[in-house]
């Protein structure tokens, strides 16, 4: 056995794969234990031996950013190791997530605790965009909450570097009811800014206890945001107009949306619509909004371990369907696959191209 | 990009020593002479960047497929692999992973036609093939894919882009330029009307007032403006012809093993300083001119300006006190000059510039060029698997042999 070979195997006998908590298009979602800790993790067994087409790209996202990210606000990558076909990322386990907490309706949740929660997500973002990373998928579903009660951003499949002056991005990404208007009307050229409105509207989420704006589609999303916060001015948006996918929309006036926020008191409303302002350049950026006097004013945020959690630990993160989520489809169509294992399309040793020419 | 590069996976792990290197190249070294191997190291990098420009790809993502292809060979040997199977992969990834993804049949046609046109038969055009072979690739590179590139931070140094991941739409030069060509406007317009109220015979007096008083403040917001970008160092102002010298000379730098010995910071200075030598070589008369315009480092004036308002030292003024100003190990910093200039013979004799040379005619036993990289691939591969059926027969013997195949 060569050196690269063993090096892989003696990742790969560090852990102890268990039992399946939940599957995606790409990966399946195993619990896991470090054998000499015994420290609990997951394992993202990515299924590469099932892509013609050669690793996807959001697998190739998620372990190129988080093979370089360290935060405590992030999710930490463990390790990589590859056992036949298949590339295992081993993950810090993270027992649920916000979106459990949102719609627990058995939990009460306090300004405090919302204070905490946007704290610790604008932290682990403000290090994303200071190291030139956007996230591009913010949601609940994405902030996962460890058993001590930190939040860390993951899923890193959308996200990519910026700073490249000039170059196109697409604008297919977010989760449509965390969408900014720029990108829905096409936007190519966009930045930071749009992972902070995708903050804003979580944290409206979190009091509301409801999603903020629920488009059904990427028109409606617009009519709705429109409908809660007015049609955008140029005086209030400058050259909104020259977006490429811009549409005239029927006008909507401004109204005092942000009362269903009032809990948050008048530093909380104020920070929620500085995110959530139309004009991109005008948006609060992470590190702005860290300095926000809401988060230094009382009460004072929640210590993690004291936040609310959900009950009922341990719920499979079923990934919902691309569709419904407005996620991007994946080009090949391949719409997931609910079945509970996948070991038919292991190939045998003997047909495989060998690394090396000679075995 | 993405995460600094002190914390990142190419400073942490894929920074090599140089004995390092000598001994991940032991096993092909029983089949070729260092030099053979050097010029191998060519002939894959012009075979990346032959079949980069054919899928369209810009150069970073070929940058980085030809920095990926050196680290999968630390691990891994020309002779016991398929080096046209791996550019390919390579390439796939790069691809990928700076954003400019290409289908995986693309590039196995593409790479079918480059690499016949090169007189390779080694590669068989299957999508199944190179998409395993991607796999073997992530797997050796431990699933470490961000590069660090040169290009970046040569253009910080000459001021020529913020190193701020695009938070500012112009670099300081361009700034300050815009912000100095304002105010002289300003000034202008300001004297224009002066001139009219208070008549022409107390200009000077009146120019004098205008410069001290009123545009102080001026430029005292220009200081905090620049300032706050986080940078304090010395502004330069480096001459464009080197700056585009330096962008040929990085390219070049991916023959070589640089980009495994050396941070990209290094890599960025030691062109820059090729550069300069290339400029003032280039342009031994006239010195003077050379001298004031690019030869010499020109510091803006408005660096000398905020360096005195803030109480720091002036900026450099020539070259030797430019390089002298970065906390660089000279000796470091020379050795990486070194590896890049040692490329150039190399490259010369291994694919001739002048074709035309009769020099040429005469050819030397001894010499190889990229003719003959093709074959000798198959040779070492080949020497490989008797070596391996025949475990007895000394394979230090065939590394000398010259013997050809027709």
């Amino acid at each position: 056995m060569d050196l690269a070979a063993e090096e892989n195997k003696r990742r790969a006998d560090r852990w102890i794969k268990g039992i399946k908590v939940g599957e995606g298009t790409f990966a399946n979602v195993y619990k896991g234990t470090e054998k000499v800790t015994g420290r609990q993790v997951a394992i993202k067994k990515i299924k590469i031996g099932e892509m013609k087409d050669g690793l996807d790209m959001t697998a190739l996202r998620e372990v190129k950013f988080l093979q370089e990210l360290r935060h405590p606000n992030i999710i930490e990558l463990c390790d990589v190791f590859s056992v036949k076909q298949n590339i295992n990322l081993v993950l810090e386990f993270l027992d649920t997530d916000l979106e459990a907490i949102i719609r627990d309706k058995d939990l009460i949740i306090q300004q405090a605790d919302v204070k905490s929660w946007m704290l610790m997500t604008l932290r682990g973002l403000e290090y994303l965009h200071r190291n030139g990373v956007l996230h591009r998928d913010l949601k609940p579903n994405n902030l996962l909450i460890s058993a001590d009660g930190l939040t860390k951003i993951a899923d890193f499949g959308l996200a990519r570097e910026f700073g490249d002056p000039g170059q196109r991005m697409t604008c297919q990404v977010i989760t449509r009811w965390y969408r900014p208007p720029e990108l829905l009307w096409g936007s190519r050229h966009y930045s930071s800014s749009v992972d902070m409105w995708s903050v804003g509207t979580i944290c409206v989420e979190l009091v509301w206890r409801a999603p903020f704006l629920p488009g059904e589609t990427d028109l409606d999303q617009l009519k709705r945001t429109f409908e809660m916060m007015g049609t955008p001015t140029d005086d209030e948006w400058p050259g909104h107009k020259e977006l490429p996918d811009y549409h005239p929309t029927a006008m909507h006036p401004k109204q005092p949306w942000w009362t269903i926020i009032a809990p948050l008191g008048a530093e909380g409303v104020e920070c929620v619509r500085e995110m959530l302002k139309y004009d991109p350049k005008a948006r609060l950026t992470a590190e702005q909004a860290l300095q926000h006097r809401f988060f230094s004013v009382l009460p004072r945020p929640t210590a993690p371990r004291l936040l609310p959690k959900p009950k009922a630990e341990l719920r499979p993160r079923a990934l919902a369907p691309d569709e419904f989520t407005g996620k991007p489809r994946v080009e090949n169509g391949n719409s997931m696959k609910r079945k509970a294992e996948s070991p038919a399309v292991e190939p045998s040793d003997g047909k495989r191209v060998a690394r090396r020419l000679f075995v | 990009m993405s995460s600094s590069f002190w914390s990142s996976s190419h400073c942490r792990y894929w920074l090599v020593t140089r004995s390092h290197l000598l001994a991940a190249r032991s096993l092909d070294s029983q089949y070729a002479t260092p030099r053979q191997l050097y010029c191998l190291g060519i002939w894959f990098a012009n075979l990346i960047q032959k079949l980069g420009k054919k899928l369209n790809l810009r150069q970073i993502p070929i940058a980085t497929a030809t920095v990926l292809f050196r680290r999968f060979y630390l691990k891994n040997h020309y002779c016991e692999t398929n080096p046209y199977l791996v550019i390919a992969a390579c390439l796939f990834v790069a691809a990928k992973v700076e954003e400019t993804p290409v289908h995986i049949k693309v590039v196995v046609n593409d790479a079918k036609i480059v690499f016949t046109e090169n007189g390779i038969r080694m590669f068989s055009p299957e999508p199944t093939k190179v998409g395993e072979m991607e796999f073997y690739l992530l797997e050796d590179l431990d699933f470490h894919l961000v590069v660090f590139h040169p290009y970046r931070s040569l253009l910080h140094i000459c001021g020529r882009e913020p190193a701020d991941s695009g938070k500012f739409a112009k670099s300081r030069v361009e700034e300050d330029a815009e912000i100095k060509r304002k105010e002289t406007e300003a000034r202008r317009k300001h004297e224009d009307a002066r001139k009219v109220s208070l008549g022409v015979g107390r200009m000077n007096a009146m120019i004098d007032d205008v410069s001290g008083g009123e545009w102080e403040e001026s430029e005292e917001k220009r200081i905090r403006r620049l300032m706050g970008r986080g940078s304090g160092e010395g502004l330069m102002d480096i001459d464009e012809g080197v700056v585009q010298m330096c962008l040929f000379v990085i390219n070049d730098t991916y023959r070589t093993d640089v980009h495994l010995l050396y941070p990209p910071y290094v890599i960025s200075l030691a062109v820059l300083y090729i550069g300069f030598c290339f400029v003032a070589k280039n342009n031994p008369t006239g010195t003077r001119t050379t001298r004031g315009s690019s030869f010499q480092v020109t510091n803006l004036a408005s660096s000398t300006d905020i360096n005195a308002a803030l109480g720091l030292d002036a900026p450099p003024t020539g070259v030797a006190e430019f390089f002298a100003s970065f906390e660089v190990s000279l000796p470091i910093l020379f050795a990486c000059i070194q590896d890049i200039i040692v490329l150039y013979p190399i490259w010369e004799a291994f694919e001739p510039m002048s074709r035309g040379a009769d020099a040429k005619a005469e050819k030397d036993k001894d010499s190889f060029t990229s003719d003959d990289a093709e074959a000798l691939v198959r040779r070492m591969i080949e020497a490989r698997a008797v070596a391996l059926t025949h475990p007895d027969t000394s394979s230090y013997q065939l590394a000398g042999s010259k013997r050809r195949r027709p």
